[in-house]
């Protein structure tokens, strides 16, 4: 944070919001990005979004947009996992029969939602902001010697966050759903090699979810599953996230198991460490999703010695399965376990 | 640290000792949203699963994108519940799939009033069709004409143009010959990249789906929405005969409640809508309509498509 301290005074005595867009996307960016404590980076955002919005012009609107963007999609991070919490101990009062406490338990969910979509939202806005033409108008120059290309992704995963987590609190920050869209045409601004897959992974979440989005003849499942051998390969599993999540929305439970036991063979292969911390969160979102499935048969969490494996399904009651089942030892889960 | 101290509590409520139950969800409800679990309905279908819960009823939510496998899967059995559209309600029930009947539902407060009366213990016996009943109307908002040009904004000048249908939707393809337009069959997933790119003069959806399906792009500079509700869509909840005694009742008098929570997403959309856009049909043009929309809406109840004791019931509420 120093860096970023010396940026602000530097920017503040010359008041050029420049200088702290390029602070940030070369200086503070890669070393919050190799961090793996999300914990920190979250703390970081919420710590410095309100100040960095001070600098600049505010009232004309000319603040560090590209800085912003960093550090507003970080804030939205401390807030989501308050959300899965929210969800998961929703899942555990459905399963022990806890009728009162659910909708309770699904309005604390709703409220973190909204402030995460608001979060993820104004990071878009940023983004927005930052570079024109406007994303899903057509292609900014990106200086990718100022780290620029990376903070357009993070912005454009900003957006599609913006919106889900929006839908889920209700609508409530009105995030437009032509964003999601946007966000698909404008992924095609970014190399698909560089960004381990992460921009088609984008587009593909949104042709999976949006009708007709997806061009003729295209599979977004397909698509996702490739995106997500492109991220494991380059152990920045993002869009492994990206294709689990989507699968869980699409109701693809068998796919989904796949994916993530996938994830947890791959996550044997430490992250590249330049981009530690998208690999964590990537992680946390996967492991959210593995959470909601054992919630939903197990009535807890994964156990940690657990992930990527499942429970098994209720034993049938027929006689002759039931017996193949006592002969068999009880255990139909073929998969391995992985190390968390 | 909060992060940090969440993800103790995560790990430590996982290692916990939690006793471990067997036991599934007593209920399946197969919930369409054409954004899966991401999408309005779903989030709806959690309040409802929030609410049944209390009366000891515990569903465990589907996601299904593709409306007619949430349709058959329910159907088949592999669902104990389902959450549709209205259209999609005629293979379960006739009388609340009538509450769509083109034409019949002019604006909101009336969809209130029927939707209200439905609900009602009295008419607990139109919700009942052999093993099937319904659990529940929510609106979903008024269907209206989008147009590329908005100088077609009169009943009789969609003669002879080409109309993006839904190949499911009867109704809609008998009024299409009504009229003497040209259908072009077409799907949820496909509707609008076909009147964004010109293969469909006209296009009919409600204004939910302006903004998500960029439907702003097919009216670009000439075109327009016609303020006239063709019908209204509904989403609609299917329970089988083998839940609790009394549950149906229960979940169609919460859902019924639920109506004055759901219309602002609904009047948002609209609202989205450019004022530019939006075409008034009064006097002559409105006559046409109401003309046009009568004749399809009576060919169906002939054709015993449409109920026509619900049809009555509502055309009454209506005149109120």
């Amino acid at each position: 944070m120093t860096l970023l301290r010396a940026a602000l005074i530097a920017s503040a005595t010359t008041g050029c919001v420049a200088v702290i867009d390029k602070s940030t996307a070369t200086s503070v960016a890669p070393v919050v990005m190799a961090s793996n404590d999300i914990g920190l980076g979250c703390a970081s955002g919420e710590a410095t979004a309100a100040v960095l919005s001070s600098f600049g012009k505010p009232a004309k609107g000319k603040t560090p947009h590209q800085a912003q963007v960093l550090t507003l999609l970080s804030a939205g991070m401390c807030v989501e996992p308050l959300a899965w919490d929210a969800e998961l101990q929703r899942g555990v009062a459905l399963k022990n029969g806890e009728g009162a406490r659910i909708s309770d338990l699904l309005e604390v969910e709703r409220r973190h939602h909204a402030v995460a979509a608001k979060r993820y939202y104004a990071a878009w806005l940023e983004l927005s902001a930052a570079w024109s033409p406007e994303p899903g108008e057509g292609c900014p120059r990106l200086n990718q010697k100022q780290n620029e290309e990376l903070i357009y992704l993070l912005g454009l995963s900003s957006g599609v966050l913006s919106v889900l987590h929006d839908q889920a609190a209700g609508g409530e920050v009105g995030v437009p759903l032509d964003v999601p869209r946007a966000v698909a045409r404008a992924a095609t601004c970014l190399d698909d090699d560089t960004w381990w897959g992460v921009p088609r992974a984008l587009q593909a979440a949104v042709w999976a979810t949006i009708p007709g989005a997806a061009p003729e003849g295209i599979d977004p499942k397909v698509v996702l599953a490739e995106s997500a051998a492109k991220g494991d390969a380059a152990r920045v599993r993002l869009s492994r996230a990206f294709q689990v999540q989507s699968l869980a929305t699409l109701g693809d439970e068998d796919a989904l198991r796949v994916a993530i036991s996938a994830h947890a063979t791959s996550i044997e292969s430490p992250a590249d460490a330049h981009y530690g911390l998208l690999d964590r969160y990537a992680h946390l979102l996967i492991r959210h999703e593995s959470d909601k499935l054992w919630v939903a048969e197990a009535g807890h969490r994964t156990p940690g010695d657990h992930y990527g494996r499942f429970p098994a399904p209720p034993p049938d009651t027929s006689e002759g399965d039931a017996l193949l089942d006592d002969l068999l030892g009880g255990d139909l889960d073929p998969a391995v376990p992985a190390p968390e | 640290m909060r992060l940090s101290t969440a993800l103790a509590a995560v790990f430590a409520v996982g290692a916990a000792a939690v006793p471990q139950q067997s036991e599934a969800a007593d209920k399946v409800l197969c919930v369409y949203d054409p954004s899966g679990s991401a999408g309005p309905v779903f989030q709806q279908a959690k309040k409802y699963q929030a609410a049944a819960a209390q009366w000891d009823v515990t569903f465990d939510l589907k996601p299904f994108t593709d409306e007619s496998v949430a349709a058959a899967d329910f159907r088949n059995g592999k669902c104990d519940a389902a959450l549709i559209t209205g259209v999609r309600m005629q293979q379960f029930n006739k009388a609340t799939f009538s509450l769509e009947a083109i034409g019949l539902i002019p604006n909101y407060d009336v969809l209130e009033r029927s939707i209200t009366t439905l609900a009602s213990p009295k008419a607990a016996k139109l919700m009942v069709n052999g093993t099937y009943e319904v659990g529940g109307i929510f609106p979903a908002g008024a269907v209206y004409l989008y147009l590329q040009d908005r100088a077609l904004s009169d009943a009789k000048d969609l003669a002879g143009k080409k109309i993006c249908t839904m190949s499911f939707d009867k109704a809609a393809n008998s009024m299409v010959g009504v009229i003497g337009a040209q259908a072009v069959a077409s799907d949820v997933s496909n509707f609008a990249s076909k009147f964004n790119n010109g293969s469909c003069d006209v296009a009919y959806a409600p204004a939910t789906a302006y903004t998500p399906l960029e439907l702003y792009k097919g009216l670009g500079e000439t075109g327009g929405l016609v303020r006239y509700p063709l019908a209204q869509m509904t989403l609609q909840l299917v329970i089988r005969d083998d839940f609790p005694e009394g549950f149906g009742q229960q979940s169609r008098s919460w859902s019924a409640s639920q109506f004055n929570a759901l219309m602002p997403s609904v009047k948002k959309a609209e609202a989205e809508v450019k004022s530019q856009y939006w075409v008034e049909v009064t006097g002559d043009k409105k006559t046409g309509y109401d003309a046009m929309l009568a004749e399809a809406r009576g060919n169906l109840v002939t054709q015993k498509v449409y109920d026509p004791t619900v049809v009555k019931l509502v055309e009454a509420l209506a005149k109120r």
